[in-house]
């Protein structure tokens, strides 16, 4: 154990986390054996816990999981398999490494049958066509409280800039999640909330994260039927 | 844990889990937009404390000052039995 504590600032970030590897290694070294920062982590525990249990989970009907899984195996292309945007996400605490694990493969698969927006309506499922500027394809997998939406083709961004999921209900446009695209230009963003049939999930290009309107122009969108 | 419930005692766990995640979805709702947004960043969108300094374009140390805040506030709300 380094004698010098870590910040609560930094055993936050850790417990989010959220530090640079360096930083993370540098808190993981001093922890063994010290009982004033393993008492914090202890105490933020429930309160990390709690947020990962903030977005439902989903779970597939089996038939849906094992159609598109099927097709996943003996269509998808392997580069479609790469990580969900977030290059940190692989060693998150976050819902996105847990419930969205199986959806993630659900949505690459159907991603590769033809960019399709799949509805699973608990009882079977539903298509409805993406529409997307050229070179955009993707899926959206909806559920009852929350939704995954899986891209490819998607550019880099500029320095600061973030891509922002949109759902407007009626004439109401909510902000969703933001994301970046992996560099083979895939990413995966869960869309928060229950969506009702005429709801419309959009993606945006932002200059930072943070806006309450679109301000960009609208890269794809798919209508919940 | 789940499947060494009976029946009755998982659909009342799962009653349990969904009320306290939609309480939470209420008190990061509550938390000042700077703190909520830092937190998210974090947790859900996978970025270090440095790349969302980047992004906001505000000090490292205000970031990280807004996670613990943020933090603390629903730790608090857990205590008071959020």
């Amino acid at each position: 154990m380094s004698t010098d504590h870590p910040s609560r600032d930094d055993l936050v970030a850790y417990s989010l986390g959220a530090l640079e590897p360096g930083e993370e290694r540098g808190v993981e070294d001093h922890l063994p054996g010290c009982d004033r920062c393993d008492r914090e982590l202890e105490a933020l525990a429930p309160a990390v816990a709690v947020l990962g249990e903030s977005v439902e989970q989903l779970e597939p009907p089996p038939e849906l999981r094992d159609r598109v899984l099927a097709v996943a195996r003996s269509e998808a292309e392997p580069d479609r398999t790469a990580e969900p945007a977030g290059h940190r996400k692989a060693r998150l605490p976050g819902f996105l490494l847990r419930p969205a694990t199986g959806l993630a493969v659900l949505a690459i698969a159907a991603a590769g049958v033809g960019g399709y927006l799949v509805r699973d309506t608990g009882g079977g499922e539903s298509t409805v066509p993406v529409e997307a500027t050229t070179g955009i394809g993707g899926s959206l997998v909806v559920g009852d409280t929350s939704s995954m939406l899986s891209l490819h083709g998607m550019a880099p961004l500029p320095r600061q800039a973030v891509y922002q999921a949109w759902v407007q209900h009626g004439s109401a446009v909510r902000p969703s999640s933001n994301f970046i695209p992996d560099n083979s230009g895939n990413a995966m963003t869960a869309i928060d909330g229950h969506l009702s049939s005429g709801d419309q999930v959009m993606v945006t290009q932002e200059s930072a994260p943070g806006h309450t309107t679109p301000t960009g122009p609208i890269l794809l969108s798919a209508t919940v039927d | 844990v789940l499947e060494t419930q009976p029946a009755e005692q998982r659909t009342e766990t799962e009653a349990i889990r969904r009320e306290t995640a939609g309480r939470l979805r209420q008190a990061l709702g509550l938390l000042p937009r700077e703190q909520s947004q830092v937190i998210e960043l974090a947790y859900f969108g996978g970025f270090s404390h440095s790349e969302i300094a980047e992004m906001l374009n505000e000090p490292l140390g205000t970031v990280k000052g807004r996670m613990r805040l943020g933090m603390d506030k629903i730790r608090a709300a857990l205590a008071e039995g959020l």
